[in-house]
């Protein structure tokens, strides 16, 4: 009779007790009798019964009093209390429930009667046992789980690193809800020094939306690191995402590129609200509204990863936010708005940071009231490139290990020129070089000016002066986007790389298919510095390299790249 | 045969406690005794608070072992204590005395004929 359940008979009245205990006893409990209040009290914690039938009225110590002790010594397990009493007056039935009584029991005592009563009481106490190893699993289960999600918030934060926010030209504001953040903000600079910035909104938030930004982050890095372009990081991102979002979840994203050495800004909007453009100088807003659906919606060949491009001047401001900014609710329910938002870009004094404005509004409107989503407002001012700083060297402790003289032809035909953007490739190949990988960001930047001359000039004959005013700007994009779709022809890329200790040279060689042009005149010095735009790729070019000379019609160009690093 | 006790309820005593319930029958013996000694010198000492709790213990034991003519005298014994209704106790201890008197002869009766 291990298995019995303990009980505990206190009763001063002997012959009452010897009933009771051998009712007790003969269906099928362990009985321990008490013969007083402090007996009773004694007994319990020496046998730790799992149920009391206990006598109200005890010389010494009443009933009353020792279920009082016995509840509060039990903590948090259940033990039943049966009051034997034919106590009949309200009162006194009232300081029994008061006392922690949980039934009562008159006499004559009744077999079946006390019978039923203590099935009913084991029934609950074994309810209630249940549901305290419950809790106390929950507790554990909760506390583990907490555990788990800081290591992993730190594996997060490590791989979701937010890269570049700390320039001085950034401004943000991340606020996330939960431990984990269902809003991810990314930004980088690609070898060529444009910072890459990336904002999204995942579908809930907390650790369901925060798991799809480990794969973001990954891709944005490693892909903007290497040089691939927007277009080429987008595709990737929403393939990955549309291969390991569940059904129904997708991430809203703007992702922008800025070009602090023309002054542009290229961008991909879908499903966040618009960024708004702010031009100090013309006091005026644009909206960078989006035009696509949100990553991980269609598949790859349904997914459109055009980008557009805009002209931002020095001081001007793009500030991007997520949906928890604009559905922000103030405590009567009322939303922030988007209208609101533009108001306070508009109306905030020049000089007032509009940043700081909108963030301290925001919390304002929220007042005391729950927040619903996470909230991350950015702000990005196109600054002077000399302003940006310069990147940091990745990978210069090498060990000096790699190819050294070398020479590579590579040539795209049209369907690869539609399709794809050479540059991370041919920098890949490049930075094999180990001398070459202190200037990544220069070669990256020369190959990105030659292959740009060589298929928007040579291939597709666009007029570069079109983009000195602003509206030439935007048509000389969509001209290019034209020009793609109906390319023909080739452009071909040779290196020869020369290295002897830390001296060396890089010879780069591009030739396109197309008619040349007249570079003896083109390229004299007037019409170099003839505009802010036009020729100052060639301008750029001169710049970096030891030489540059243009060779036949002037469809071939030939630069030299060279260093002498002194440690 | 039995006028005092309940012998319906005496039959499931003795279904009950089996070999104890001659043990029963003289815990309850020695006990009413004491009980009621103490209930008599309570008030001769004009103690009602013990009348109460000895008359309250008597009652519960009396109607345990079935005698419930004696455990309502003792219930109002009892309550006429606890209200302080001093005139009405003396015949009540009586009342009690005599009844206590017939059931214990009773269960004398069946004790000695186990």
């Amino acid at each position: 009779m291990n298995d019995a359940i303990r009980v505990l008979v206190a009763d001063d009245n002997d012959m009452d007790r010897m009933l009771l205990s051998t009712i007790v006893r003969k269906e099928g409990y362990e009985v321990e009798v008490a013969v007083d209040g402090l007996d009773a009290l004694k007994k319990f914690e020496e046998y730790e019964p799992q149920m009391v039938l206990l006598d109200a009225l005890m010389p010494g110590m009443d009933g009353f009093e020792v279920a009082h002790h016995i509840k509060s010594s039990a903590g948090d397990a259940f033990v039943p209390i049966i009051f034997l009493t034919s106590l009949t007056e309200a009162g006194e039935l009232a300081r029994c429930v008061d006392a922690g009584g949980d039934d009562f029991l008159s006499k004559p005592y009744n077999r079946i009667i006390l019978k039923a009563k203590l099935e009913a009481l084991e029934r609950v106490r074994m309810l209630h046992s249940t549901m305290q190893s419950q809790r106390d699993e929950i507790t554990r289960h909760h506390a583990h789980l907490v555990q788990e999600q800081q290591a992993a918030k730190a594996v997060f934060d490590n791989v979701a690193h937010t890269g570049s926010l700390n320039a001085p030209f950034i401004k943000h504001l991340i606020s996330p809800l939960a431990v984990f953040n269902g809003d991810v903000l990314l930004s980088t600079r690609n070898p060529a020094g444009d910072l890459y910035l990336l904002l999204g909104d995942f579908t809930g938030h907390g650790l369901t939306a925060a798991i799809g930004a480990m794969p973001l982050a990954e891709i944005f890095y490693g892909m903007a690191n290497k040089g691939f372009g927007l277009g080429d990081i987008l595709r990737e991102s929403n393939r990955k995402l549309r291969t390991i979002l569940p059904q129904g979840y997708f991430c809203c994203a703007m992702i922008v590129s800025f070009n602090f050495n023309k002054g542009t800004v290229e961008y991909w909007n879908g499903g966040l609200p618009p960024g708004v453009l702010l031009r100090g100088a013309f006091d005026e807003l644009a909206h960078l509204s989006s035009t696509h659906l949100p990553l991980g919606i269609f598949d790859n060949d349904r997914f459109d990863d055009s980008t557009k491009i805009v002209e931002m001047s020095q001081g001007d401001k793009l500030l991007m936010c997520t949906d928890g900014v604009i559905e922000a609710r103030d405590e009567a329910g009322e939303q922030f708005g988007f209208d609101r938002f533009d108001q306070i870009v508009q109306s905030t004094p020049g000089g007032d940071s509009v940043f700081d404005a909108l963030k301290s509004r925001v919390y304002e409107h929220m007042g005391q009231s729950g927040r619903e989503d996470d909230i991350t407002l950015v702000e990005i001012t196109m600054v002077a490139e000399h302003e940006v700083g310069s990147l940091e060297p990745d990978g210069v402790e090498d060990s000096g290990i790699g190819s050294e003289d070398w020479k590579l032809v590579y040539e795209l035909g049209p369907r690869s020129l539609r399709a794809s953007n050479p540059l991370p490739l041919l920098q890949h190949v490049v930075m094999e070089a180990p001398q070459l990988r202190r200037h990544a960001g220069e070669i990256y930047t020369v190959l990105a000016e030659l292959y740009s001359n060589s298929l928007e000039h040579g291939l597709m004959g666009l007029d570069s002066s079109l983009k000195s005013s602003a509206s030439g700007f935007a048509e000389y994009y969509q001209a290019r986007a034209r020009a793609l779709d109906n390319l023909e022809g080739f452009v071909r890329f040779e290196f020869a790389c020369r290295i002897d200790g830390a001296a060396g040279d890089l010879v780069i060689n591009v030739v396109d298919s197309g008619p040349g042009f007249d570079f003896a005149t083109r390229l004299d010095e007037k019409s170099m510095h003839d505009t802010a735009y036009h020729g100052r790729g060639v301008r750029l070019l001169k710049s970096l390299c030891q030489s540059l000379e243009y060779k036949g019609k002037g469809n071939e160009v030939e630069v030299v790249f060279a260093w002498c690093d002194v440690e | 045969m039995n006028e005092h006790l309940n012998s319906e309820l005496i039959h499931e005593l003795k279904e009950l406690m089996e070999d104890e319930f001659s043990l029963l029958l003289e815990t309850y013996l020695q006990e009413s005794e004491k009980q009621f000694t103490n209930a008599r010198s309570a008030w001769e000492e004009q103690d009602l608070d013990a009348l109460m709790r000895f008359a309250h213990s008597l009652k519960g034991s009396s109607s345990n072992i079935g005698a419930e003519r004696l455990s309502s005298l003792c219930g109002r014994l009892e309550s006429g204590a606890k209200q302080s209704e001093r005139e009405g106790l003396p015949d009540l201890l009586a009342e009690v005395a005599a009844e206590l008197a017939d059931v214990r002869n009773e269960v004398q009766a069946m004790h000695s004929g186990l």
